[in-house]
């Protein structure tokens, strides 16, 4: 039982109901899959884009990653943190797919044309916001960015799982969004 | 445009542009659970796949797929007999495929336990053929995709069977089918073999990690002679990987037994990543009075870990083992003398925010030592030397943090940053001098946020009026809860504590305004 005395409930979406879909994957149920997928997947993809600065790059760590995470159910410990254990395995998939060819590929201007061709919601300026965080800030900017604005996660948690110190965290995220200000001020 | 407008123009944005590729993981994961098969599994549904496919060869290494074809012929005839299970092998390189034999030694069936196996087998069907020739076309399969060759020669044979006189027989066997099928290609192999017995302990580490129970139980064994290595850095690694890694720490092993050597063509070579380590220290290879260089990996990536001394200095080296590029170095003693990893670690600061954990800097990147003959004016100079610019005293800041900050791996200024009051501060100082190169600072309250004045020597409620507030909301008094904790937090540049407890069977989490002692949210549960 859960009861919120404030509109924003503290923590996302409850981590009890993520942990229950991770275990009943782990049961080989298909639809807590599917239940995970819904819940989750708009900030996997947030994060991995950030991580891999490309659009379709971000789809197949999406793809692969709910596919690791229903290898990987089974032994998946709750430590009340499914969302960070789920990021963290983007973030594997999406450094190593970087590795695998060195570097992050730029989106050319055809990429932002074709690539959100079929989302329905998909707006100008939902593209020039996506255009501006991958191009005017760094690696590590974008990934704090999009942890706290699109995943919703404290800047404590980001800490935690970038494994970087809090004020570094606050400091950057606070550049960050000025470095955005700025840069969406030019357009 | 404030923070949370511009936040969430990100969050529709990420929204509306997220895929739903939803089908598509499902069907994929369908496929997985259908394929990934452990080898108890196949070994207890050995009746249920009976069914006959067509014999469809794919082109393969012509020797290979002449004698393939030849034998399968002959093989049918005795097949339908032979459907009782004797073995279960497995073949390994990063492609894994398992064939279970009968006593005559013929597949009953062939599994691709990953993708890269599906690409190996392709329209093959091995039923009825005997083990030598259906390890022939598999290895020929394998060096014709590239799974094998001069660069990656390394090949894991697993064996299943209770006999273990039964089983090395095996080994041997099928160790020299995969060397007569490497004939032709002009590769010489290097076959890794051992006897596996399925345990839950394997069974759980292969479906952790996504890999086949033989290479499971490879890396068990080698993680068990070395305990520097771990599963986890080892299982995204193919078999020569391993191999080379293995062999380079003189690993010796019981269990598995190893014909030819692994290739290490791939890679820049001991000699050569002493060199770059050498060069990155600035010292000669000539001055080196003694050095250690081993194969390693980190998240997948081949590194060669070297470790020399000069007759000053004492240098820890990641070598990138096939660009050469160094990806983490350190250094003990030597020009500079002293503290040089800059007592980190030892910044936190009061006010209760226990978890901020500054100072430990860069730890990942590498670097934690300067190089060469500067010497650095120290972390604890830094901030003295912005605290003195921003006119502030250390005992004043809610948080204080210095470090080292790198560009392309190099040492390039100090950053320091604090916050006194409700303003942040952020600067740049020199390496080698308290200069300050660059200074900013900002101001955040309720209200105003940006630019300007250094005043604002705003004080916080402290932990125990936040936690008053936060039970005067519950209707609790102090001693009706347990096991409370209270945490400085900054949330968007606010200041806030984050308190949590227990009372009875509900847990309580609360956000509360460090300056106002207003509750910001709170929540029960049971």
């Amino acid at each position: 039982m859960i009861l919120f005395f404030a509109a924003v409930p503290l923590s996302g979406s409850g981590s009890h109901v993520l942990d229950d879909y991770i275990a009943g994957i782990a049961a080989g149920d298909r639809e807590a899959l599917a239940g995970l997928y819904r819940e989750t997947h708009t900030a996997v993809y947030g994060f991995a884009l950030s991580l891999c600065a490309n659009a379709q790059d971000a789809e197949d760590v999406l793809q692969d990653t709910y596919l690791q995470v229903s290898r990987a159910a089974a032994a998946y410990q709750s430590q009340g943190k499914p969302m960070a254990w789920m990021l963290t395995i983007a973030r594997n998939l999406a450094l190593q797919r970087m590795r695998e060819r060195e570097r992050t590929v730029a989106m050319t201007p055809e990429d932002w044309q074709t690539q959100f061709a079929d989302r329905a919601t998909f707006t100008s300026d939902d593209r020039l916001v996506l255009e501006t965080v991958l191009s005017a800030l760094g690696e590590e900017e974008r990934e704090i960015v999009m942890l706290h604005a699109a995943a919703g996660m404290k800047h404590r948690e980001i800490a935690s799982l970038l494994h970087l110190p809090l004020p570094t965290v606050l400091s950057k995220y606070n550049r960050a969004l000025k470095k955005l200000r700025e840069a969406m001020k030019e357009v | 445009m404030r923070d949370e407008q511009l936040e969430k123009r990100i969050a529709d944005a990420v929204n509306h542009a997220a895929p739903d590729i939803l089908d598509r993981i499902l069907s994929s994961y369908d496929e997985q659970k259908g394929n990934v098969i452990s080898m108890s599994e196949i070994v207890n549904n050995n009746t249920a796949n009976t069914k006959k496919k067509r014999n469809r060869w794919a082109p393969l290494v012509a020797v290979a797929a002449a004698l393939a074809l030849c034998i399968s012929v002959f093989g049918y005839n005795f097949w339908k007999s032979g459907s009782a299970v004797d073995s279960v092998v497995m073949l390994d390189v990063n492609p894994s495929i398992s064939l279970t034999i009968n006593a005559r030694e013929e597949v009953i069936r062939a599994n691709a336990l990953n993708e890269e196996a599906k690409v190996v087998l392709g329209d093959m069907d091995l039923t009825g053929t005997d083990l030598n020739v259906a390890v022939n076309a598999i290895i020929g399969s394998m060096l014709q995709n590239g799974y094998l060759s001069d660069l990656q020669n390394s090949i894991l044979v697993s064996v299943e069977n209770a006999d273990a006189q039964r089983s090395a027989q095996l080994q041997t066997e099928i160790s020299n089918a995969i060397s007569s099928s490497f004939g032709v290609s002009g590769v010489s192999a290097s076959v890794l073999s051992q006897t596996v017995t399925e345990t839950d302990e394997l069974t759980q580490l292969a479906q952790t990690y996504g890999i086949s129970v033989g290479k499971a139980a490879l890396i068990q064994e080698v993680v068990a002679q070395d305990a520097t290595l771990t599963v986890e850095s080892l299982a995204p690694l193919s078999i020569n990987e391993i191999a080379l890694i293995s062999s380079s720490r003189n690993l010796t092993t019981n269990t598995v037994s190893q014909t030819g050597a692994a290739s290490d063509k791939a890679y820049i070579g001991e000699n050569a990543a002493l060199s770059a380590a050498a060069a990155r220290a600035g010292v000669s290879v000539s001055d080196v009075t003694w050095s250690k260089v081993e194969f390693d990996s980190d998240d997948g990536l081949m590194l060669y870990e070297v470790e020399f001394r000069t007759n000053t200095a004492k240098y820890e080296c990641d070598v990138n083992a096939r660009t050469g590029e160094i990806v983490k170095f350190e250094q003990e003693g030597g020009s500079h003398t002293g503290s040089t990893t800059g007592n980190t670690g030892t910044t936190n600061t009061n006010t209760g925010s226990t978890n901020t954990n500054t100072g430990s800097t860069n730890t990942n990147t590498g670097t934690t030592t300067n190089n060469t003959n500067t010497s650095y004016i120290g972390e604890e100079a830094a901030k003295a030397a912005a605290l003195a610019d921003a006119g502030c005293k250390a005992e004043d800041a809610v948080y204080l943090a210095a470090w080292l900050e790198y560009d392309d791996g190099r040492p390039e200024h100090y950053e320091v940053e604090f916050m006194v009051g409700n303003t942040r501060y952020e600067y740049e100082i020199a390496l080698t001098s308290a200069t300050v190169i660059k200074s900013d600072r900002e101001s955040y309250g309720s209200g105003g946020n940006t630019s300007g004045n250094a005043s604002g020597n705003t004080s916080y409620i402290g932990e125990d009026a936040a936690l008053t507030a936060a039970l005067t909301h519950a209707g609790l008094s102090a001693s009706d809860i347990s096991r409370q904790k209270v945490e400085f937090d900054f949330d968007d540049g606010y200041a806030i504590y984050e308190i949590e407890f227990r009372s009875g069977r509900y847990e309580y989490e609360y956000e509360v305004d460090a300056v106002s002692g207003q509750v910001l949210k709170s929540e029960m549960d049971d």
